[in-house]
């Protein structure tokens, strides 16, 4: 008997198996011509610098009159809330009836250096929804941020209460010292200041290799082995490969902002402990008073659901909700369940606080 | 099996790879629709990694270029899981006994070690692909340790022959003459590298650990994870595709147990903030050189960037205030609009109680310089003037005087879109 029970004749059978799956795989992607993202028709009104605002075709004749604005994070772009029609959380917001706008960040580049968090919140965001609020003749907009734009949109909501109409936050962070947080564990000890100062931008490829990093055995190598499973054809590669396009497509992070976030987040906690100062004013949650719907991912490794539900007894809101939804970080954006539960979920909160 | 038997089965499977690898280069050439190479590579202990780079090498070009990084990763996994098929097969080969009748988790326990050393061995030599630490810090480190010129020479075999016993001597040398500020830089920089040296060193030392601990775990999980439903004792992992993917398991396993604790954290600091110390002393020593030529340094750049954002965030709350400004003044324009508006309706239904209406009314009105005596003496007039100047004035109007005087002398044309 032979350890592992592994007989040559069908260590060969396998692999040459395995090779002919890969050959037709890699004859698949060499059909595969263009990665398209973001099939939603959507128009550009408003654009300032790298930042372009969004608003989505409403779906549906009344669309909730007050429109909704998404503030994704500043990491990875935007797109991945509607990656491709059958995947897209956008395209099933505006299918429930909602009016959608959102920011794309863009790329920043050198000339973006010295971008603050004051810059992107008081500035950008407060921009945009001012711009929104203009066009549909109303005082204040809901807002949905997610992950590291659900905590920028609490600092807004915080800071411009009169502003926000309801909150709806996706998986984001709130108490950033939580004992499960891995990426917090391994940012405290690490020289911020010296990194920003020696980086300048701190480049988006940083930022890849430490998501991998989080699970390297299953993120850099079993994944393209149960890709080659999946490449029988052009539409089942080109859904892979939008994945893939999108976990690497990482904008690069303004250095002032991205020192801020992990000095002020990450190191001092400061969003929980009212120590977070955006331009000349210290955000203080207290000062949600507004609706809020919090959505947190039950096995969520970058955003543990901790980190998240800590949200509750940080804010003032009388009408406070949560919502678990059960999969990861990425699969609330793509999954299956994802499309039917989240989108129908934000609507049904939505609507119920119309008046 | 017997060691005969044994080589003729590896020798076998080398002769199944350089058959396949011909029906490869078949595949290549239906695929480009060309003809064959004339040459056919020479037999090669790893075939199976020479036909994917020979296939990349072929057709990597054709693909597009947002494809073709995947193909690349998918190519690299492909000889990765072919190198680990290689290397375990023949560690299994090797401890394998045909004659032993003990169940087979005992013989793997049994002869453990063997297979132990040999993939362990494989595992934590930094020359082979499946190192998966090595790949990920190729990909990861690259631009980081990417322009290091005045350091990047002083690796750590350098530093670990002749050059490592004196260095502390040498640090600790002080600094004489006319050069003596380039040699405090030079000695700076040189502890900054041997910080990151050290660093590099525990932190390898810790992924050796993860490593090895992934084996042991691959031991334990390999005697009791394959569990068929219909037998009582366990049963081994029959196909490669599955002790992979157990291995990438115990892998993942072993990591999350080490990444966890303080002492990973601090190692994985030491190694990312003595790296940019190296890098940021690189920046300061090339910005010397730079200056020295009268180029344009970094510092002076950073220094314009910080200038043209403090810039921008001036301009924009100057152009919010003037925004703020003008819909004040618009808002006031529409207020006295809609009063006098609201006075000539009244006038026009009772022209002989207008003069005193008109007085009345305008005197609440914000707009500072609404000529309420003019208004009120042409009062069919004004009529038209207001009714025309509301869009016109919206536009253009940065002040109240102009607010004012597009009031008194409306274009005539705006006259029929007012009617």
């Amino acid at each position: 008997m032979s350890l592992f029970n592994l007989r040559p004749d069908q260590v060969v059978q396998e692999i040459l198996e395995f090779n002919k799956k890969l050959g037709e795989g890699l004859k698949t992607l060499s059909e595969v011509q263009e990665i398209d993202v973001g099939s939603t028709p959507k128009e550009q009104i408003y654009q300032e610098d790298k930042l372009v605002l969004y608003r989505y075709k409403p779906k549906v004749d009344k669309p909730n009159p007050v429109p909704i604005l998404i503030v994704y994070a500043l990491v990875n772009r935007p797109y991945m809330m509607d990656l491709q029609p059958d995947r897209s959380l956008i395209k099933n917001l505006l299918e429930a009836g909602q009016d959608i706008y959102m920011i794309d960040w863009g790329y920043p580049n050198k000339v973006d250096r010295f971008l603050t968090l004051a810059d992107y919140i008081n500035g950008y965001m407060h921009r945009c929804i001012k711009n929104i609020c203009k066009r549909h003749g109303l005082n204040k907009i809901n807002l949905l941020g997610v992950c590291q734009g659900g905590t920028l949109s609490l600092c807004y909501s915080a800071l411009y209460p009169e502003q926000v109409k309801n909150l709806v936050t996706m998986v984001t962070p709130v108490d950033f010292k939580t004992p499960d947080n891995l990426l917090s564990l391994w940012v405290q000890k690490l020289n911020i200041d010296l990194l920003v100062d020696t980086l300048g931008n701190v480049p988006g490829e940083l930022l890849n290799w430490t998501f991998l990093s989080m699970k390297p055995f299953r993120l850099t190598g079993q994944k393209y082995l149960d890709m080659v499973d999946n490449l029988h054809d052009v539409e089942t590669a080109k859904n892979f490969l939008r994945m893939e396009k999108w976990i690497f497509d990482s904008p690069d992070q303004a250095g002032e902002a991205f020192r801020q976030f992990m000095k002020d987040f990450f190191q001092q906690n400061g969003l929980i402990e009212g120590k977070v100062i955006i331009g000349e004013k210290r955000v203080e949650l207290k000062n949600i008073h507004i609706p809020v719907l919090n959505i947190y991912a039950t096995e969520d490794h970058l955003v543990p659901p901790s980190a998240s539900l800590a949200l509750k007894k940080h804010i003032a809101t009388q009408d406070y909700t949560e919502f678990a939804f059960r999969g990861g970080h990425i699969g609330i954006y793509v999954s299956q369940r994802a499309q039917k539960e989240i989108p129908s979920t934000i609507g049904r909160w939505l609507d119920a606080r119309r008046s | 099996m017997t060691e005969p038997a044994n080589a003729s089965a590896v020798a076998h499977w080398l002769q199944i790879q350089q058959q396949y690898l011909e029906m490869w280069l078949s595949l290549a050439q239906q695929l480009l629709e060309t003809t064959t190479p004339s040459t056919k590579p020479n037999q090669s202990p790893s075939p199976w990694s020479e036909m994917l780079e020979l296939y990349w090498q072929t057709l990597g070009p054709s693909f597009t270029p947002e494809v073709r990084t995947i193909v690349r990763k998918l190519i690299d996994q492909s000889k990765n899981f072919s190198q680990f098929n290689n290397t375990l097969l023949e560690a299994v080969q090797k401890t394998a006994n045909s004659d032993q009748p003990a169940p087979w988790f005992n013989v793997w326990n049994a002869n453990f070690n063997d297979v132990y050393n040999n993939f362990s061995k494989f595992l934590l030599e930094g020359d082979n692909s499946l190192n998966i630490w090595q790949s990920l810090h190729s990909n990861g480190w690259r631009m980081m340790m990417f322009n290091m010129p005045f350091l990047s020479s002083l690796n750590s075999t350098t530093l670990s022959g002749g050059m490592q016993e004196n260095l502390e001597k040498l640090l600790s040398m002080p600094t004489l003459g006319y050069t003596r500020e380039w040699q405090v830089k030079w000695q700076e920089g040189l502890k900054h590298w041997q910080a990151f040296q050290t660093a590099q060193q525990e932190y390898s030392e810790i992924l050796n650990k993860i490593s090895l601990r992934s084996i042991e775990l691959l031991r334990e999980k390999s005697s009791s994870s394959f569990a068929e439903e219909n037998e009582t004792t366990p049963s081994p992992p029959k196909t490669m595709r599955k002790i992979y993917d157990l291995w990438v398991e115990c892998g993942e396993q072993a990591y999350a147990e080490f990444v966890c604790t303080e002492e990973y954290a601090q190692a994985n600091a030491n190694l990312i903030n003595t790296l940019m110390a190296c890098k940021h002393y690189e920046q300061q020593m090339t910005d010397s050189w730079l200056s020295l030529l009268n180029m344009p340094t970094r510092k002076e750049l950073d220094t314009f960037s910080l200038r043209m954002q403090q810039m921008r965030r001036e301009l924009k709350i100057l152009q919010a205030k003037q925004s703020t400004n003008e819909i004040d003044i618009l808002t006031c324009q529409i207020n006295g609009l809609r009063a006098e508006l609201e006075t000539l309706k009244a006038a026009k239904a009772n022209p002989t109680s207008v003069a005193t209406t008109m007085t009345t009314k305008l005197a609440v009105i914000p707009v500072k310089s609404v000529p309420a005596s003019k208004s009120a003496t042409t009062p069919k007039k004004t009529t038209k003037k207001s009714m025309m100047v509301l869009p016109d004035s919206s536009s253009n109007s940065t002040s109240s005087t102009s607010a004012t005087s597009s009031m008194s002398t409306p274009p005539s044309t705006s006259d029929k879109q007012g009617e």
